[in-house]
């Protein structure tokens, strides 16, 4: 499913903050959005959690920076963290390539499907978005 | 060239016309004082160096994007100052590594990235850092204001003490990307003029509606405590919730206009205040209006 040309799965549900949720067995992978790598290009910094960490809701579960912006990742539930992506620690940009096939991390935890979107939601929240996004380049 | 900020005896100067912000942008390193935009010029007009040094990196880099199909090319300057390092953006480099500049001398072009607002001036983002870590957005690295004793504001019809701070004027400049106001009642403090409010000079956007910024600024040295509800200080400056004042801005009739929002910095020569439209050529008021730009402190 697109919107704006931004691909957003439909075997994966989204957060609000240009986070994807894919559940596999007993896991949840996280990973960004195409839109979310778009609109966070050139990663030059990022702090991952260590494996074991158990993250309370709604705090910060991966920070990252560009060379002007500082993004936090959150997720709406209290997880426990199960892997890390090690190959971010040597190259964040790798998320810019192929957002959709990097996880960034794999959690455990209680997720109500309730607090996350459909792609079709995700596409009708971001589509919002964008347009109001993009109201900051008329003129150029 | 005037001084527009200082880190230890790293002196970053601007040309004499320029205007100066710490706190207008939603970025990292304005969040902590660590940053100066510089304006002045035009995009694609030449920039000048802030500082003297030798270029020592140049990264071309992809800023955000929320389109599919463009990209907007950025480029992060370091200039080597003895041990610090001098990191300037949104200026098109038209030197290479290993070359030497000096403070005023043309060093590049001023650009427009994916970072800016279509109502921003160009301007060049300056900061102070150590060698080792320069590229990253986050900086703890507060800069030191020139400002001094703010000229106490003699507002028109309004008594001091008033939860209401006006500034009237006259349109002076009207485009699609903003309205320009220029309000007799200025302050300096000898060396920036500006708008201020109870002794503070004013540097910022306060904005009508939802808007990214949630923070502006209030500069200058002063015996009082500032006039609004403060959540950060640094240095001789304060930080703002922007949700402890209500920004209205009226015709000639007191009749209120639609307006984003109206921004505040300091400048070297005379000040203005600059509208922003709801969005891109939406109405603003035009040359020869009389506007009335009113902040209002929220009582608990």
């Amino acid at each position: 499913m697109k919107v704006e040309d931004f691909e957003f799965p439909e075997d994966r549900l989204y957060l609000k903050n240009h986070v994807w949720v894919k559940h596999h067995r007993d896991r949840i992978m996280i990973g960004l959005t195409e839109l979310g790598q778009s609109l966070s290009k050139e990663i030059v910094h990022i702090d991952l959690p260590d494996v074991g960490d158990v993250i309370p809701k709604d705090d910060f579960l991966i920070a990252y920076e560009t060379i002007k912006a500082v993004s936090q990742i959150s997720l709406p539930f209290e997880c426990t963290v199960v892997s890390v992506n090690d190959r971010l620690w040597d190259d964040p940009n790798i998320i810019n390539s192929d957002p959709y096939n990097i996880c960034m991390v794999e959690v455990r935890g209680d997720c109500d499907e309730r607090d996350l979107m459909t792609a079709e939601a995700a596409c009708a929240y971001y589509g919002g978005l964008i347009a109001k996004e993009r109201e900051r380049y008329a003129g150029y | 060239m005037k001084l527009a900020a200082s880190y230890g005896d790293i002196r970053l100067m601007a040309p004499d016309d320029a205007a100066v912000s710490f706190f207008k942008s939603p970025f990292a390193a304005h969040e902590t004082g660590s940053a100066v935009d510089i304006a002045y010029g035009d995009f694609g007009s030449p920039a000048s160096s802030p500082v003297d040094g030798v270029i020592m990196d140049i990264r071309e880099f992809e800023t955000p994007t929320p389109f599919r199909d463009r990209n907007f090319k950025e480029y992060l300057t370091a200039i080597r100052c003895g041990r610090l390092i001098v990191r300037i953006l949104h200026v098109k480099p038209d030197l290479g590594i290993g070359d030497r500049v000096r403070t005023g001398e043309y060093f590049g072009t001023f650009i427009r990235s994916g970072y800016f607002y279509f109502w921003n001036f160009s301007h060049m983002h300056v900061e102070v850092r150590m060698p080792d870590d320069y590229l990253r957005a986050t900086s703890d690295m507060p800069l030191d204001l020139p400002v001094g004793v703010v000229r106490r504001d003699f507002l028109r019809g309004v008594d001091r003490g008033s939860d209401i701070f006006d500034f009237t004027g006259d349109v002076v400049d009207s485009c699609k990307r903003y309205a320009l106001v220029d309000c007799p009642d200025y302050s300096t403090d000898g060396h920036f003029n500006g708008y201020s409010v109870g002794g503070f000079l004013l540097d910022g956007f306060i904005h009508t509606r939802d808007h990214a910024l949630h923070r502006f600024g209030l500069v200058g040295k002063c015996r009082d405590a500032p006039p609004f509800d403060c959540f950060r200080s640094i240095g001789n400056s304060f930080m703002v919730h922007s949700s402890s004042v209500s920004l209205g801005v009226f015709d000639r009739e007191n009749r209120p206009l639609d307006v984003a929002g109206a921004s505040f910095i300091l400048f070297f020569d005379k000040p203005l205040i600059k509208l922003v439209p709801t969005g891109y050529g939406e109405h603003l008021p035009q040359c020869g209006d009389v506007v009335s730009v009113q902040i209002k402190r929220y009582k608990e």
